[in-house]
């Protein structure tokens, strides 16, 4: 009696494992989940799709797509597929003031016809957005009432472009000048504000261009409190 | 037994001076704000010892590295949302109430996610200082232990 108790558990056991495969099976299964991309130097946009199919027996209504981002955008052609379709999710990555890599998550909700239970797949983006250029520190800092000497912060430009960086408009109340440090791609931004008396903000403009292209602009930041 | 006591005395005079240097030591760095916040790792700091700065130094910047849905439903009182997508805006934001003596916690939502330590890398980058922290747990650990208080 306790030996077939035992070979019972055992079945019972064994179904519960090779139904949860079975159900784990079912629904939408995807061709690559995870994406990683290491853009260009300068591209800050990204677009890829993720691809997937509905290997369950049942419909699958896909009800939702959240992406953890403002600076991600998901899309998708269609709500319904039916068992055996394939179907994708588009997602549209901006990376503009990003540097280095950035993790994105897309989580799909979505269900089976004639069932409550919602289910979701985690998505991944990992995007490597390379600057043409990068300052540090971005931010020269003077004391209120102290000397108003000139300061310096070094920039450095990526290669692959003839290009060359100057400073754009300049704000009233500060002088400012980039030059060549000497070494390949490294300049120095030099500033100071013309007094110290009085606190202040100046944000100058910083532009690199190759021939009739901006490559890139960024602002840096002048301080006196 | 007079020299036996003797010696009892000069060993406890010996062992006390260190201790009180240190004591000394801890007062003064106390005293002159020298000393840096409990960290739990470089780079981190606790939820207690972040309160302990910011009732210490009212001009603690706050810096709220979440999704801009997550900040607008409720974030630390004064903070600035600066999250890597919207860099610029939330900089040029920050700038506006910071110089370089001022200490900056930034958080994210919890331990798990990794984007307080990027943007106080980052921060530390751009503004040239060392005094930019991540918070340890978050925003989670944040509130949770807000009762406690």
């Amino acid at each position: 009696m306790q030996m077939r108790k035992c070979a019972w558990m055992v079945v019972t056991l064994w179904a519960m494992i090779l139904g949860g495969g079975a159900a784990a099976a079912q629904g939408l299964t995807w061709a690559q989940p995870k994406v990683a991309v290491r853009l260009p130097v300068g591209a800050t946009a990204y677009e890829t799709t993720f691809e997937f199919v509905n290997e369950g027996s049942r419909p699958v209504v896909i009800s939702d797509l959240v992406v953890d981002c403002g600076c991600t955008t998901a899309a998708l052609a269609q709500r319904r597929y039916a068992p055996g379709e394939r179907g994708e999710v588009g997602l549209k990555f901006d990376g503009r003031g990003l540097h280095g890599k950035s993790e994105r998550t897309l989580i799909v909700k979505w269900s089976e016809r004639g069932s409550d239970a919602i289910q979701s797949s985690a998505l991944h983006l990992e995007v490597e957005v390379t600057p043409w250029m990068t300052a540090k520190p971005r931010v020269l800092f003077w004391k209120k009432g102290g000397e108003p000497e000139e300061k310096a912060m070094v920039l450095t430009v990526q290669p692959g472009r003839d290009a060359a960086l100057r400073v754009g408009e300049l704000p009233a109340g500060v002088t400012a000048r980039v030059e060549s440090t000497g070494k390949a791609g490294e300049y120095r931004f030099v500033a100071r504000p013309d007094a110290t008396d009085a606190a202040g903000e100046w944000h100058v403009p910083v532009i690199l261009t190759a021939g009739e292209e901006t490559l890139e602009e960024q602002r840096l930041y002048l301080l006196v409190r | 037994m007079t020299r036996g006591w003797r010696e009892v005395g000069w060993i406890l005079v010996l062992a006390a001076l260190p201790a009180t240097a240190s004591v000394g030591l801890e007062r003064w760095r106390a005293a002159s704000g020298r000393d840096a916040p409990a960290v739990a790792e470089e780079g981190y700091i606790l939820v207690d010892a972040a309160r302990r700065l910011a009732a210490q130094r009212p001009d603690l910047l706050w810096v709220d590295a979440r999704a801009e849905t997550d900040f607008m439903e409720d974030h630390i009182e004064g903070a600035v949302h600066l999250p890597l997508s919207a860099w610029d805006a939330g900089f040029a934001e920050l700038l506006a109430r910071w110089s370089p003596d001022v200490p900056v916690v930034v958080y994210c939502d919890s331990q798990a996610c990794a984007a307080s330590e990027k943007v106080a890398e980052r921060l530390r980058a751009e503004l040239g200082v060392d005094n930019v922290w991540a918070l340890q747990g978050g925003w989670k650990t944040w509130r949770e232990t807000e009762a406690e208080q």
